[in-house]
């Protein structure tokens, strides 16, 4: 369950991170706040995705995961995590017991290596998204390119609300809303992300920003589960690093050899 | 008036986590951040233990009561694995372990150098390779693995999966070159028939594939025999299904039968085929089916003749009337056994449980002879105790007639413990 918590958890941020990767020319949130203070739909999903990657540059980033739940300890995992345009690489450092661990991630394909047996194993889409997120966990969104949205009227002049929805089945989510500063640099507050029954699967809070290499990204961020009581995941990015990383390495044939 | 917006957006913040929560949220537990440390090595010390309990099969076609098996069998292994970077594009990696196993009719303590040699990549990671010891891993399958065909065949994770020696790797020498999807892999590693025999050497080729799609296939020359072909196929069928699929083709046949059943019906080549499905639900539950067909087993007029052959040779035995023909045939009977498939179609079927908020998990497999309709039933329960430590509990029950490929074991049923700390 931790596994799986663990990468659906993950694979949230790294998809996003990829998405941020793959947006055209995505704008520093500073940047694109002061010059055009009226953003469209289309800038602002731009701009969400900007604050997880490193435009098309590979990037590397630390991710520790703490999760809470009531019935139990506090869990936490440590992992570090390489992504290109689409594709991505976990490499998991801690629980001791998953040392070792490498998750391969390129669109929708997925295979993991056990260090034990040497195995390159394809896992299904369902396997990453097994736990207490359920088959509706962040996993694979590209709001650029994956989502189409529409500004929702906001009560709060302070806020930008955001109402997207996927594009193709294929989306991991039918409904996500995201809510926003409504001024420079547009840092994202909150997001909740639905079913296609309706039903609110996971919401995610934005707690903390850090500037990495000049550019603002997101630093801390707290995801709750509606459907139980008590589930809570704070994540910490950290390290985001500019790396070469080329495009061989993302293969499950070389993976082992890292 | 910025300054009242902010205060607004952040208590319209906070208030929306109270509403949703509706309990207390866990404090920032990153408020002491610690960046994770950067080395020029890593390692890993495993140890296992396992303590396994038999009920033994007593009647055994192929055994008489010529040979003991044990009533229960324990194993402790050190395992250690470490990576260190020598440079950034070449480092060693090593795997070794110490062993004590013991049983009630004998002990055995063992060094063993699982894996150990240098690799490396050109900056784009576009070349590869690999000299020393290195345990190759080429199949895709749940229960049977065809592609691993570098000789001697040691990857019969369905006989025993604590077993460390099937981690046990090849001295090879390997060059691989990957352009956008596609590998292409040249590999030469060491080769003896038999433990005693002469060292020669033995050579693989393979290409493959990755994407939706992936696809593979090998090429494998030993000495004095002709090339064997694999190839492997798998492929997502939709977020929850997967399938698998793979062929191999080989002169050289797996069993052992100049003893069983002398030159008699020989192939010049055998054929294994496996088709494989993985299906996930979205709760967790996890199934998986896979059937394989092997010619390197025994059909059925093969069959017939062995076990009336081995049926004369037990009598005889048994009635102190067996002379050398009668010993040397159930000697080559039992070592059947750990040769590979008997027969020549199977099916395999197993669930896995999603693990509970506990850390445990339920997993169950059943592996078919569909010629002789004897099975093995694995029975396993998992459970994690903290980062470190993890216990498993495992019955295997044997069931078949005393013709039948799983009533010849040299068990009726056991059980094991396992425990296993990661440091």
């Amino acid at each position: 369950m931790k596994n799986r918590l663990l990468i659906s958890l993950l694979c949230s941020a790294l998809c996003n991170m990829a998405g941020a990767a793959q947006a055209s020319a995505p704008q520093t949130p500073t940047s694109a706040a002061q010059h055009t203070p009226n953003k469209t739909v289309t800038q602002l999903l731009d701009i969400i995705d900007g604050y997880r990657g490193l435009g098309q540059e590979g990037f590397s980033v630390d991710i520790t995961n703490v999760s809470y739940k009531n019935s139990r300890e506090p869990r936490q995992n440590k992992l570090v995590v390489d992504v290109k345009n689409n594709d991505s690489i976990i490499t998991f450092l801690s629980p001791a017991r998953q040392q070792g661990r490498v998750l391969l991630k390129q669109q929708n394909n997925m295979w993991l290596y056990i260090p034990g047996t040497r195995n390159v194993i394809r896992i299904s889409p369902a396997q990453r998204l097994l736990g207490e997120a359920s088959n509706g966990d962040v996993t694979g969104s590209n709001f650029s390119d994956d989502y189409d949205g529409v500004l929702i009227p906001s009560d709060d002049p302070a806020q930008i609300q955001l109402e997207l929805t996927a594009k193709s089945h294929a989306a991991n989510y039918h409904q996500v809303t995201f809510w926003l500063q409504n001024k420079a640099p547009y840092q994202p507050i909150k997001s909740e992300y639905f079913a296609r029954s309706g039903k609110r699967l996971k919401i995610a809070h934005y707690k903390e920003f850090k500037t990495f290499d000049g550019q603002l990204k997101i630093h801390k961020m707290l995801l709750s589960d509606p459907l139980v009581k008590g589930s809570y995941t704070w994540m910490l990015f950290d390290n985001y690093r500019a790396n070469a990383l080329p495009s061989a390495l993302f293969n499950k044939e070389a993976i082992t050899n890292r | 008036m910025s300054r009242s917006i902010f205060i607004a957006s952040m208590l319209i913040s906070g208030l929306s986590v109270s509403i949703n929560a509706q309990e207390a949220i866990p404090q920032d537990p990153f408020a002491a951040e610690v960046l994770i440390p950067k080395a020029s090595y890593s390692h890993q010390v495993v140890a296992q233990s396992y303590y396994q309990a038999n009920k033994i099969n007593r009647d055994n076609q192929f055994n008489p009561n010529l040979i003991n098996f044990p009533n229960y069998q324990q194993l402790s292994v050190v395992d250690w694995q470490l990576k260190s970077h020598w440079q950034s594009n070449i480092q060693f990696t090593s795997r070794a372990i110490a062993s004590y196993e013991k049983s009630n009719i004998d002990d055995d303590k063992n060094l063993d150098l699982l894996e150990g040699y240098f690799s490396g990549h050109s900056d784009d990671y576009a070349w590869q390779w690999q000299l020393g010891r290195v345990h190759t891993q080429w199949s895709n399958g749940f229960n049977w693995h065809l592609m691993n065909v570098l000789s001697p065949y040691r990857n019969r994770p369905y006989i025993d999966i604590d077993n460390p020696i099937q981690q046990k790797g090849w001295d090879i020498l390997s060059i691989k070159y990957q352009h956008q999807q596609w590998f292409y892999q040249l590999l030469v590693a060491d080769y003896q028939r038999t433990r005693t025999a002469t060292h020669q050497l033995q050579y693989v080729a393979r290409l493959g594939y990755q994407g939706r799609n992936d696809l593979s296939l090998l090429v494998h020359k030993i000495p004095e025999q002709k090339a064997s072909i694999a190839a492997s196929y798998n492929r997502l069928l939709n977020n929850n299904m997967s399938l698998r699929a793979q062929w191999k083709q080989s002169s050289i046949r797996e069993q052992s039968t100049q003893v069983l059943i002398g030159s008699q019906t020989q192939r010049k080549q055998y054929q294994q085929a496996l088709l494989g499905l993985g299906y996930t639900v979205d709760a967790g539950h996890d199934f998986r089916l896979e059937y394989l067909y092997s010619q390197h087993g025994f059909d059925e007029a093969d069959w017939a003749h062995i076990s009336k052959r081995s049926l004369l040779a037990y009598h005889n035995i048994f009635n102190r009337r067996g002379n050398g023909d009668d010993y040397a045939y159930l000697g080559a009977a039992l070592s059947s056994l750990g040769l590979g498939q008997l027969r020549q179609r199977y099916l395999y079927l197993s669930y896995a449980s999603p693990l509970s908020e506990r850390l445990w998990q339920y997993r169950q497999s059943v592996q078919v002879n569909l010629d002789d309709d004897s099975q093995l039933h694995r029975l396993t329960l998992l459970k994690s105790w903290n980062n470190n430590l993890t216990s498993r509990v495992q019955l295997e029950a044997f069931n078949g007639c005393s013709q039948c490929e799983y009533g010849l074991t040299p068990n009726k049923h056991n059980i094991r413990f396992v425990l296993n700390w990661a440091f």
